[in-house]
Formats: C-alpha cells, structure tokens, sequence
C-alpha cells in the first residue's frame, strides 16, 4: 500500500492506493497518528486508488474517526468505490464518516 | 490431512500472509472463480489466518494450515487450521452495526465479513486442531 500525506494547518490529506490488510493497515494508523498528535483535526482520505480493504482497515478507520471526533474535527472519505465500498457497506460502516467524490471537494467543505 | 484438498503449512505469522493468499489464489484458478470473487477470497483468508496469528499461539511459535480443494463448478473449498488453542469464531456474538459512532465496537466485523461474504462457513474441532471451512464462488 502506499500511503501519500500532504498537510495544510490542521487539515491533512492522505491518499491511499494499492491493498489495506493486516499487514499494511499499522502503516496507515502511524501516518496518521503523527498527523493527529501533531495539531491536525480533520483527515481528509482519498481512496480512490484504494483496492482492497479488510476488517484490520476498518478498525484503524473507525478509531481515527473516534479520534478525530474527540478533537472536534472528522475522517472524510473521497472516492471509495468498488471492493473497498463492499467492504464498509456491508459492516454499515459508511453512514460514519461524511462522503465525497474529490479529496478537493472534501477540503472545500472543511 | 489428506480429504483430497491441496495443503500448504507456514508459521502462524503475518509474513506468512502473502504466500497463503498466492496459494488460496491457485486454488480460485483452478476452481475457476471469476476475477471478481478473488478480493473477497483475499478477505475471508486473511481474517481467518490473521486470528490465528494473534491468538491461537499465546506462547508463539505455532503453524497454521490451508488446504483448498475444487467444490464444484466455480466454487471452492478452503480450509484453515490450526493446532492452538480451541476457538470457534462462528460463536461469536454478532458486532451491533446500527450503533452510533461512539458506541461502534471495533471488533467483531472480521468475522462477520467472512459469514457475509462466503457460501457456507463450517467449523470443527478434531484431533487437537481448530478447522475452519469455508466455501465460496
């Protein structure tokens, strides 16, 4: 997986691609704990690129989410699509976290 | 181990990962499963193997098994086992996906994901091993 972080004040952006499993889903976790403990309230994920996602990726999701809530901020979600929406769809994970189409978009709404 | 199914014993460990999924994936070839089943072969696989790794072997150490077999037409039979600790994931009380945010439980949602994704899913305990079977198409 690869895991591209870019930051502007409190708001980060992280586009995912390739496969979140158990293995690489603590690389996603330690990208973004640095960026919470470091002032960032509200990540913006881009996931378009994102192919695959197991239930290891929907824990660090539903604890970021936790987190960020806590701050007052928030996880967005840009361009889920295919096995990755089958994933959080089925676990009624999806209603959780506001949806967008561009991490643009997402940013714009911040 | 026989029960004609294909075999492949690696440490129960999440380097192993990898190899067992390029294995299962020969296994869905063979079957012939179209391409759009092999992600949710990835995933029942994984969270499977991947309980295993955390729990089956408190001490460490410890092998984990797969086999696979041809079921049908575009359907395959995979088995995964273990020789730890007795558990039966099916028995698992299923996670509340209604909750709100705060009270979502974090666990629970690999296993779920595997019932919701295979065929059939069948649990055993023979000879001092954990087996779990699971069919998909």
């Amino acid at each position: 997986m690869r895991v591209d972080c870019s930051r502007q004040g409190t708001v980060a952006v992280v586009t995912l691609a390739g496969r979140m499993d158990a293995k690489s889903a603590p690389e996603f976790d330690s990208a973004c704990e640095a960026l919470l403990k470091d002032g960032v309230t509200h990540l913006v994920v881009g996931m378009s690129e994102l192919q695959y996602v197991s239930s290891m990726g929907l824990r660090s999701f539903l604890v970021l989410a936790k987190q960020t809530k806590a701050k007052g901020g928030g996880v967005l979600l840009c361009g889920m699509r295919g096995f990755v929406k089958e994933v959080f769809d089925m676990t009624n994970v999806t209603p959780l976290f506001a949806l967008f189409d561009s991490t643009e978009a997402a940013v714009a709404s911040i | 181990m026989d029960d004609g199914l294909t075999w492949l014993q690696l440490p129960a460990e999440m380097a192993s990962l990898a190899r067992f999924t390029e294995f299962a994936r020969e296994g869905a070839k063979a079957a012939g499963l179209p391409e759009s089943s092999f992600a949710r072969l990835d995933l029942i696989l994984e969270e499977a193997l991947v309980n295993i790794f955390r729990y089956a072997y408190p001490a460490g150490g410890g092998q984990a098994i797969v086999g696979y077999a041809v079921a049908g037409p575009n359907c395959l039979r995979v088995d995964v086992c273990d020789s730890g600790r007795e558990f039966n994931p099916l028995e698992r009380q299923a996670p509340d996906l209604n909750a709100a945010l705060d009270e979502r439980p974090i666990g629970g949602l690999g296993i779920f994901l595997v019932q919701s994704m295979a065929e059939s899913v069948r649990y055993f305990r023979e000879d001092g091993r954990n087996r779990l079977s699971f069919q998909i198409r």
